[in-house]
């Protein structure tokens, strides 16, 4: 009795940590998935989403999380609709950076905020692709897990170096679409964002882009 | 001519630092009873945690997000500030016997500017004019009583503001961290609203507590 409980027990910790395994691609899978994600970041337009944003810090037991909806059009148009726990909207269009926080209203250059010019090159380079193709600015590993492909990028550059310690990308192994993005900073503490009800190349107003 | 410049120059950079730390309008009292005079942070001992939304404006940079307050031990006290995607941009640590910079964002990472960030936080958050050699004072026109005094190593003015039910606290410990606190919109003793000035560096850090 006591060894089929062991047998039981055993099992059921094998069981997680076999979903969540991770392998290694080979250079061939490597070709697939960048071509896969060259092809899908070429058909894809729009982006409409919902997005559950986490943030695990160090000092903190439990995370700091914030929902909302996302939106992306080709080729540099993003805006991250907050939602919970506070309504917030950053729209990026191009090189500019509009806050809208409650009715103040926000603009400024990426020049100006070097952080969000920063991550805005990582989430829109993800989205098409083009992070998996700058070995000048990233040392990129591949890996294969039951649920996505999964791509872990170290940055190289000094600036985004100072900051990012890693930054993994999950792509859905059906449509080659971003899932989720990982920045885990240099001090441990981690960013998750995750995208859930992805709509990819429904129309999206150019409006969705400017706040007044 | 090059002589006019450098006088121009000089008379610039000095010219903020000549804002008096004292408020105006302000003169000798005869006050007796001195039970309403605002001589600690209004924040002392309130808190575990605190989360506010945070605008940080340094001349022309403009940096947005969160800061988070964090008691990790009754001497230890993180000020955390990330943007609204969760990339850190400082972390410091304030002790009783000291102020630690656990991380800071590399183009913020400058020995004056993060003694100027530790004025402001050390004022908003643990000022205690001690006893002995406080002098008290009138505002000519309300009649409130504003205290002049020092607090750990800075030399203080605090009292109640022109603005209904507005709290202010002014510190510095030369003339480069000049800084200027306004605290309102108290809701059971504690402000929501937190505005701090440092007219030196041209610094405004607006925070908005989301929770507490």
């Amino acid at each position: 009795m006591k060894i089929k409980i062991s047998i039981i027990l055993i099992c059921l910790l094998a069981i997680p940590g076999a979903f969540s395994q991770t392998t290694p691609l080979d250079a061939a899978s490597i070709a697939r998935v960048k071509k896969g994600v060259e092809e899908a970041a070429l058909r894809t337009s729009t982006i409409v989403a919902g997005f559950t944003q986490e943030k695990e810090m160090s000092i903190l037991e439990e995370k700091m999380r914030s929902t909302g909806k996302f939106y992306f059009k080709k080729e540099r148009q993003l805006r991250w609709e907050y939602i919970k726990p506070y309504s917030y909207i950053i729209v990026i269009n191009n090189d500019h950076i509009t806050i809208k926080d409650e009715q103040k209203i926000n603009s400024f250059d990426t020049r100006s905020n070097k952080v969000f010019g920063e991550i805005n090159k990582i989430i829109v380079g993800s989205i098409r692709g083009t992070l998996l193709n700058d070995p000048q600015n990233f040392r990129t590993s591949y890996f294969n897990s039951s649920a996505a492909w999964i791509v872990k990028l170290v940055p190289l550059s000094a600036a985004l170096k100072s900051s990012l310690k890693e930054i993994t990308l999950h792509f859905d192994k059906k449509d080659f679409s971003v899932n989720r993005v990982e920045m885990t900073e240099n001090t441990g503490d981690k960013t998750v964002i995750i995208f859930t009800d992805k709509k990819l190349n429904q129309p999206v107003a150019n409006e969705k882009f400017i706040l007044r | 001519m090059r002589n006019l410049s450098f006088v121009s120059l000089l008379f610039l950079l000095l010219l903020p630092g000549c804002i008096s730390l004292k408020p105006s309008g302000v003169g000798p009292c005869r006050a007796t009873d001195t039970t309403g005079i605002i001589g600690k942070s209004p924040f002392t001992g309130q808190y575990e945690k605190m989360l506010f939304r945070a605008a940080v404006d340094i001349r022309s940079q403009r940096l947005t997000g969160l800061i988070l307050v964090k008691k990790v031990s009754d001497s230890v006290t993180h000020v955390f500030f990330s943007n609204e995607i969760g990339m850190t941009y400082f972390d410091f640590i304030m002790k009783d016997d000291g102020f630690v910079t656990e991380y800071c964002f590399e183009p913020m990472n400058k020995k004056a500017l993060i003694g100027i960030f530790r004025t402001c936080f050390e004022l908003m958050l643990k000022y205690d004019i001690r006893e002995d050699g406080r002098k008290i004072y009138c505002d000519r026109s309300t009649g409130a009583m504003i205290v002049s005094g020092t607090s750990g190593r800075y030399k203080t003015w605090s009292g109640r503001g022109p603005e209904t039910g507005s709290i202010f606290i002014n510190g510095m410990t030369n003339f480069s961290d000049k800084t200027f606190i306004r605290f309102s919109n108290f809701t059971s003793g504690v402000p929501s609203s937190v505005i701090i000035k440092n007219p030196f560096i041209d610094l405004k850090m607006q925070l908005e507590m989301i929770s507490f």
